[in-house]
């Protein structure tokens, strides 16, 4: 479109655009105080151009999450990787593990737990950190020879410490064992499924070692959920696991759709809201129940 | 105050609809296709007052989302006729689901955004990947790449106004 501008065309507020990436900047430096981000939402809202100038920065934020850059980014194991927490280096490895005896025991019986939404980290006597993920439980039976760590239900990282003793998680199932290795397990339903994040465990004589995509498998302790062209109906299923209430997918071609984007777990409405724009689903809220359509 | 910040944004769209469908008929060549933009516009309008938020400059505003809406159908015109080749009957054939257009549009968004980054310097797309994605803070950011933290703000804020230009660059 190359015809003459009308004078009643409005200028570019580029100094209001700058100003809203500069609070961007700001807000995700982790230097921002409570009061930087009361001043934010006040800003926004001086005026329609600030607040359009705002959402605009917002919306550019949120999508560099969501670039083919950012979610291969866990991906490259880089020789200096982040420290915080365990230092993971890529790799994979899920092994199902046939589902032995009890029912679920209940949270209440377990030495830690975790509600719904909420994330911890344990450490144990020897040193060992447990990273709990929402709603998930565990107890811990150490003695002389053994380390054993019992998953009660849910899902939750180990970093072994160095110790003679084997360290053994018990999830209902064959047990895993994993000194020298820094995995997750999570229990579903009648099994359990095992992620390598570095090193190598064994389950029996089986011996798990890693693959890729641990990074981003276990992004959730980093408070990330990060997925790479998984079917929506996979992605709700796991967002369920963060929030209460229940998230229905209207039909199962929807159900299909492929999600790839790096979500924050601390937000997860911002996931449904996200999910509506960029994918274009609706989403009808009821009392503990979200509809997409 | 005899009327709401609210009411003014819609007010003034009311005031100069005859000027705002003349600069959309001129942008989208068509009288009834800058009509349905002009509609899309009152809506958007309609959501934004909900916020309650006070008006600087109606008109302009007005006017910048309209455009912004003109250009988005123009785009998703283009890529329907190029996709479904140039003949009118073709394009006749187009009921487009509101859905998959959208889809479509973020995915071009997404793809732009990508190259936007892959233009940036290695510290500063790094900067800003490792603070969005890996939720690093600038201070372990600037250990990380060894430079100083004001260095990283900078490098973040470079890399987002990068991008936002892009994005406006292959937009009008």
């Amino acid at each position: 479109m190359t015809e003459a501008r009308m004078s009643s065309e409005p200028q570019p507020l580029i100094d209001l655009s700058d100003a809203a990436i500069d609070w961007q900047v700001l807000l995700h430096s982790g230097n921002a105080s409570a009061a930087d981000h009361e001043r934010y939402q006040r800003w926004r809202r001086l005026s329609v151009e600030h607040l359009l100038a705002a959402e605009e920065a917002e919306a550019l934020w949120g999508d560099i999450g969501h670039t083919e850059a950012a979610v291969q980014l866990p991906l490259q194991a880089t020789p200096r990787r982040r420290y915080r927490g365990a230092a993971i280096a890529a790799s994979l490895l899920l092994a199902l593990v046939a589902y032995g005896g009890w029912q679920q025991a209940p949270a209440l019986l377990a030495d830690y737990h975790t509600s719904t939404g909420e994330r911890r980290t344990i450490t144990l006597e020897d040193g060992s950190r447990v990273t709990l993920n929402s709603a998930s439980a565990f107890s811990v039976k150490y003695n002389d020879e053994r380390r054993v760590v019992s998953l009660r239900e849910g899902e939750a990282l180990f970093e072994p410490a160095q110790d003679p003793r084997p360290f053994v998680v018990d999830s209902g199932g064959e047990a895993v064992q994993g000194n020298d290795a820094v995995f997750s397990v999570r229990r579903q339903g009648k099994a359990s499924s095992v992620v390598v994040a570095r090193g190598e465990a064994r389950i029996g004589t089986r011996v798990l070692a890693a693959s890729p995509d641990a990074q981003a498998q276990t992004a959730w302790q980093r408070g990330k959920l990060i997925f790479n062209g998984r079917p929506l109906r996979e992605v709700i299923a796991e967002l369920e696991r963060y929030q209460h209430g229940r998230i229905l997918i209207s039909d199962s071609q929807l159900g299909a759709l492929p999600v790839s984007g790096v979500f924050d777990l601390n937000d997860p409405h911002g996931l449904l809201s996200t999910l509506e724009q960029r994918y274009a689903l609706k989403v009808t809220y009821l009392p503990w129940l979200a509809v997409l359509y | 105050m005899l009327t709401s910040p609210a009411s003014g944004l819609l007010a003034s769209f009311q005031e100069h609809y005859d000027d705002l469908l003349q600069f959309l008929t001129r942008r989208m060549n068509d009288r009834q296709r800058a009509a349905d933009v002009a509609q899309e516009t009152w809506l958007k309008l309609v959501k934004i007052d909900e916020q309650e938020v006070p008006v600087l400059h109606a008109r302009s505003f007005i006017f910048r989302v309209a455009g912004n809406l003109a250009i988005d159908t123009l785009r998703r015109e283009q890529r329907q006729e190029s996709n479904l080749g140039d003949s009118d009957a073709a394009v006749q054939l187009v009921c487009p689901a509101p859905a998959p257009e959208a889809t479509l549009l973020a995915r071009e968004r997404l793809a732009m955004l990508d190259e936007a980054l892959l233009q940036l310097s290695d510290n500063a797309r790094q900067a800003l990947l490792l603070n969005r994605v890996e939720g690093l803070t600038q201070a372990q950011i600037a250990q990380r790449l060894g430079v100083s933290e004001s260095m990283v703000a900078k490098y973040i804020g470079q890399a987002l106004r990068h991008c936002r230009d892009w994005l406006k660059h292959n937009h009008d």
